[in-house]
């Protein structure tokens, strides 16, 4: 399966095959990589001058030595008397000393596998050729990733080598049933995906309903895990995920542990898990590294950050403009004070204020590190203040403005959704009222309920069990949370428990 | 994209910016009425209003909120209510009207019912609303007048007369809606907080002044505040207060008890002629304040504190109801709609003609104290 793209053919040069002249061989590739500078072809003899090879790699993206010491000097030094076998099989096992060596004839592999930094061999006399590892190129160090800052926990996060983050996923779970796959997407780009998962506890329809989406791709390139999950996501319109994604590895491996699936991507740190569900959007790794009573608090803190940041400008313009009667007195003799003076009516205003925030937020996320929370924070007072004391923004709207922008940071993974839905409440509620806040709500509440992902409902309605309840809104003590999902996982026992809890 | 698509987009678009904001209506775009008094008008025809409005021109830094005040006339309450849009910027908003004063006369010359109305039809007054004589001054005077916080007098007022029953237990609160349910209760009858000017230090101040008794939709008289206590009683309506009484001292009260808690049952004999009502309160009790040599510790004595409140109570409870029998001949104490609650048969006989009936029923007071607790010392 994973070499089926490659087989898709660029201009002419692929549909010619390796003959046994060394020379044409050279020619050959020459020409499939004509206008490439970084290409570097080496011709070798041996000692005798009887046996000529030729050594191609990519500069940069090969480690030299191991071309030197592992390559050029056991060909350079051997001489081949007898030919027990052909002369490409007596390379592989007694001269070349390389670990991972793989013959071919196809042009598609060797393109594919010279651009990721091996080495191809191309022996005189033989119509196949040699894919070497030489691979060696620099990756960025280990970090924690800038998006996921956690408290305590493991700070790895992954960087941009496919086999380096795969490898930080075998270290976790080192068990024959981690399953990785390899699957190359992308036309021009060649790029390797790896689909990571554990065979006992992957729901096998939700993977090949994964492999079937996967072939559909039809795309030149994928930079980065974001191309594939708009294609291959349920309700690929809908302002709400349906694919996780992460660039922890811990999270990776007990997302795998629950069953689902990983993307990885080569060339991007953030990896894919799937199916998701909409809970997940509130679940943060640290739920699991810190104690139970702390992070069911922070869980329920942040399913109502969400309800605030979304509601809130909306619930505002609803009870000012509309409904005052709401308002307890002296709350609404106060807020009416302000009112008074200011120019805008308090719709406006609140689509103002919150664009002027977004604008804000926006740019503390591209200004430099350091800098932009910083001049973020300075101009929202700066600007917040003087408004209000200018008569220009009434001082409650500040405060609204203040909860939506502080609640929005805490569900980092609803960014996008939140934007949209906050305006989208607002619009609803400045035209009519609690009656269209009430509207609005509800369209949403029924899109949520009708999102899926790889055909698991995102809310798991038909799922509310009392052990999958220990997982949503609280995170139950480890030694109490016995089961997975069963829609998501095969074998859903968790813990092997003795006693008469196994009931529950 | 296809037009079907495309043409509800723009119906849907339409009816957001054509039709402009339903009933959108800024805070700014209102004058937040903190409650009204209601007078006769001045030629005996139609009524004047006076309304206290929430002055908005300060910032809100500033602390205080302060108000102004509008008269306004009008044939009828609503004609007069429109007719202060005349003075005022904006229209008059009630939704946070606390309060409704009524003048001693127009309660007595005009159906309390028919004067509600208008505000149990709107839609923008709270049901929650409280209504309140004036007693021996305009209407119009008493909102206007000052309070001692010289805060809003209206919601002053209010915070007064709905906690009055918790401490001291001289009135008590209706609001709009028990108003209306208690007019159109049978047996039963209306009674409203009365206030009035009192002079407090130097500077004259409102303050609750009992009862103003209704018979039917109109004023009949008023109960004083301490009668006003044992009407509560009567009415197993009493949440606090305290029954002061005195053990050997002759000439003072020397001890006070603090109501906690009081439970009022009432049972009905009916002999085919007169009814007779049976009266049993028991009240739990704490002992506040004790001037007199009498060991709480003793069980004797303190019983005896019980005995003589007891009898003290049961007395002032029975004179109460006795003065609304001969005075107003109206029942307040909604004895008859316990009957015609409970009692349908015995109803359908007395009920044609309760007032007679409960002007001329006999009255038992039995009352039971429970001293509970007798506070943190044992003798001064």
């Amino acid at each position: 399966m994973n070499s089926k793209k490659s087989q898709v053919e660029i201009g002419s040069p692929q549909t010619a095959v390796l003959t046994t002249s060394l020379k044409k061989n050279i020619e050959l590739i020459k020409a499939l990589f004509k206008d490439n500078d970084t290409l570097i072809v080496r011709e070798i003899e041996n000692l005798d001058g009887a046996m000529k090879y030729c050594i191609v790699y990519f500069d940069g993206v090969v480690n030299s030595i191991i071309i030197n010491e592992d390559i050029v000097k056991p060909l350079m030094r051997t001489d081949i008397k007898n030919l027990d076998g052909t002369l490409i099989d007596i390379l592989i096992k007694k001269v070349i000393l390389i670990n991972e060596v793989k013959k071919t004839e196809k042009i598609g592999d060797i393109i594919e596998s010279v651009t990721y930094g091996d080495t191809i061999l191309f022996a005189d006399g033989a119509a196949e050729a040699i894919i070497l590892n030489s691979k060696g190129f620099q990756t960025r160090s280990i970090n924690e990733p800038e998006s996921e800052k956690i408290l305590s926990g493991p700070r790895e996060g992954f960087c941009e080598s496919l086999l380096l983050n795969l490898s930080m996923i075998r270290r976790k779970v080192r068990s024959t049933e981690l399953k990785m796959k390899f699957y190359s997407l992308g036309r021009r780009t060649n790029t390797q995906a790896c689909i990571c998962y554990i065979d006992g506890l992957v729901n096998k329809d939700i993977l090949s309903e994964l492999y079937s989406r996967l072939d559909k791709i039809d795309m030149d390139g994928v930079i980065d895990t974001n191309y594939i999950t708009e294609i291959i996501k349920d309700a690929p319109f809908s302002l709400f995920k349906t694919i996780g994604s992460t660039e922890r590895p811990d999270v990776v491996a007990g997302k795998l542990l629950e069953g689902r699936i990983a993307v990885f991507v080569d060339g991007s740190p953030v990896v894919l898990t799937l199916p998701y569900l909409f809970i997940e959007n509130f679940q943060s790794n640290e739920d699991y590294y810190l104690n139970f009573y702390y992070t069911s608090f922070s869980r329920l803190l942040r399913i109502f950050a969400f309800i605030l940041t979304v509601c809130v400008p909306a619930f505002y313009v609803a009870i000012v403009a509309f409904h005052h009667e709401m308002l307890p007195t002296s709350l609404l003799i106060h807020v009416a004070m302000e009112r008074k003076n200011v120019p805008l009516p308090a719709a406006v205003e609140a689509f103002v204020m919150l664009i002027v925030f977004d604008i804000l937020r926006e740019t503390g996320i591209r200004m430099p590190t350091g800098v932009g929370q910083a001049l973020s924070i300075v101009g929202a007072l700066v600007i917040g203040q003087a408004a209000v004391e200018a008569k220009m923004i009434a001082a409650p709207m500040i405060i609204i403005v203040g909860i939506t922008g502080i609640t929005n940071l805490l569900v980092p993974k609803l960014n996008t959704s939140v934007i949209y839905l906050r305006f989208f409440l607002l619009a609803l509620s400045s035209v009519l009222g609690y009656f269209g806040f009430i509207i609005g709500v509800s369209l949403i509440l029924i899109h949520i309920l009708k999102l899926r992902s790889f055909g698991i409902p995102s809310m798991a309605i038909p799922n509310i069990k009392y052990q999958n309840m220990k997982d949503i809104y609280i995170r139950g003590p480890w030694q109490k949370m016995i089961t997975r999902r069963e829609i998501i996982a095969q074998d859903n026992i968790r813990m092997n428990i003795s006693g008469g809890d196994k009931n529950e | 994209m296809n037009r079907k698509a495309i043409i509800l987009l723009i119906a849907v678009l339409s009816t957001f910016l054509t039709s402009g904001c339903w009933n959108y209506r800024g805070l700014n775009e209102m004058a937040i009425v903190s409650g009204l008094a209601i007078d006769k008008g001045e030629d005996a025809r139609g009524y004047k209003l006076s309304f206290e409005i929430l002055d908005l021109g300060g910032s809100s830094k500033e602390g205080g909120v302060k108000t102004k005040f509008v008269e306004s006339t009008g044939n009828t309450i609503f004609d007069a209510i429109r007719n202060a849009k005349k003075k005022t910027e904006s229209k008059l908003y009630f939704g946070n009207a606390r309060i409704i004063i009524l003048n001693d006369k127009l309660a007595r010359d005009e159906d309390i019912s028919q004067l509600m109305d208008v505000f149990l039809r709107a839609n923008e007054v709270r049901e929650t609303t409280n209504v309140v004589i004036a007693k021996n001054m305009s209407a119009g005077k008493a909102i206007s007048s000052k309070t001692l916080t010289n805060a809003i007098t209206s919601f002053e007022l209010q915070k007064i007369i709905a906690e009055d029953n918790k401490n001291t237990a001289s009135t008590m609160d209706n609001q709009l809606y028990k108003i209306y349910n208690i007019l159109k209760a049978p047996g039963e009858s209306l009674v409203l907080p009365a206030i009035s000017e009192v002079q407090n230090g130097k500077e004259p101040v409102l303050e609750i002044d009992g009862l103003a008794v209704f018979n039917g939709e109109r004023l009949a008289g008023y109960l004083t505040p301490e009668e006003s206590k044992y009407y509560l009683f009567a009415a197993n309506a009493i949440k606090g207060g305290l029954l002061t009484l005195s053990v050997e001292n002759q000439n003072a009260d020397s001890l006070s008890l603090e109501i906690v808690k009081n439970k009022t049952k009432v049972k009905n004999v009916y002999d085919g002629e007169r009814i007779k009502l049976i009266i049993q309160t028991e009240t739990d009790a704490y002992l506040n304040e004790l001037a007199e040599n009498i060991n709480v510790l003793d069980e004797k004595q303190i019983n005896e504190v019980c005995l003589k409140e007891e009898e003290k109570l049961s007395y002032l409870i029975s004179s109460t109801i006795k003065k609304v029998q001969n005075d107003y001949k109206t029942d307040i104490f909604g004895f008859g709609n316990k009957i015609y609650k409970h009692n349908t048969k015995l109803w359908q006989q007395v009920g044609s003609d309760w007032d007679e009936f409960f002007g001329s029923a006999e009255i038992e007071v039995k009352s039971k104290i429970n001293i509970l607790n007798t506070d943190s010392i044992k003798k001064l």
